[in-house]
């Protein structure tokens, strides 16, 4: 599978991007007037638009490579949604997706915001146990996964993708810590991961994890979404335009089927 | 409703609001009265949401109340 390549800082876009989510339905109009819809699961889309200023000539490169590849709007590629969390429950972690082991994890636990939106997780085992979920990320992606942490008594927690770790400290005020860059070369799936130590226990909130190398702003989610793998360029043609030596600029609008 | 001057935080809050509804309907609060009109739509299927700036999101969607 291709990915739309991610640019030199790491980013899927530069701004302005929008993004235009359809619903399909079938309407059924009855002789009485009365009209019966139903939502076409199938039928959706999303319809991006992105703008590009000052691509070097490798990003220009990487552009042209996968328009090449997908002959236009031929052929499909991963698309990862450049303003989402692409973490799914995030603040839900007894949810599918989630694998706790055997760590106790307690929602409803006051967060930085004063609401009770985050959860504690308790390790009363002998030896360490982590909060994990996987995402179909190929490992030549650059992500940051990030967390807010806080706990009664000081301690360290491992913050992970795959093989590449942090190790941060906890204190008792809310801090947030990331890891970022790529995981593992050849993978098809990236794990994020948070490992307790034994006997401690962690306050978490705001896991997410980002198709960029800095943390934005925390964006709650439900169900993991984010990461298209139908995704289409919209046209046949591309433009790329030199805007000074060395340097590109372009537009480009994309098509996901979701 | 037109949104706009957003943070990414409440841009995605809309986004994920319309995701999770879709085509189904949702209780809306009238911002004018007050009141809470049950079977609402997000009106012709879709909803527009842009990034200009770091805090210069927008958002238009409109919304249906069906009988």
């Amino acid at each position: 599978m291709n990915w739309f390549p991610q640019i030199g800082s790491g980013s899927i876009a530069q701004f302005p991007v929008s993004r235009g989510r359809q619903w399909r339905s079938i309407v059924n109009v009855m002789e009485s007037g009365e009209q019966i819809s139903l939502p076409d699961t199938s039928g959706g889309l999303i319809q991006w638009r992105l703008s590009y200023q000052e691509l070097t000539n490798q990003e220009a490169a990487n552009l042209n490579s996968l328009f090449q590849t997908s002959q236009g709007q031929f052929a499909p590629f991963t698309f990862l949604d450049p303003l989402a969390n692409l973490l799914g429950w995030s603040e839900s972690l007894a949810q599918p997706g989630w694998q706790c082991g055997v760590l106790t994890v307690s929602p409803g636990v006051n967060d930085p915001l004063g609401t009770q939106r985050a959860s504690s997780i308790a390790n009363g085992e002998g030896g360490n146990q982590s909060l994990s979920q996987s995402l179909s990320l190929a490992g030549s992606v650059v992500t940051c996964f990030s967390v807010w942490l806080r706990g009664d008594s000081a301690t360290a927690v491992t913050l992970a993708r795959d093989s590449a770790q942090i190790i941060a400290a906890v204190t008792s005020v809310w801090t947030r810590v990331y890891v970022s860059g790529s995981g593992t070369s050849g993978a098809e799936a990236s794990t994020f991961s948070l490992e307790v130590p034994p006997g401690q226990t962690v306050d978490v909130w705001g896991l997410q994890v980002e198709a960029q190398p800095y943390p934005s702003k925390y964006k709650a989610t439900g169900a993991a979404s984010g990461i298209y793998e139908e995704t289409y360029f919209a046209g046949d043609q591309l433009t790329l335009t030199d805007t000074a030596p060395g340097l590109s600029a372009c537009d480009i609008q994309l098509i996901s089927r979701v | 409703m037109n949104l706009t001057a957003l943070d990414e935080q409440e841009l995605s809050a809309v986004i994920q609001f319309g995701e999770a509804q879709g085509t189904a309907t949702f209780t809306f609060t009238d911002p004018a009265s007050g009141a809470s009109v049950a079977n609402c739509i997000i009106s012709g299927g879709s909803l527009a949401a842009g990034l200009k700036g770091e805090l210069d999101g927008e958002t238009s969607l409109v919304i249906e109340e069906t009988l």
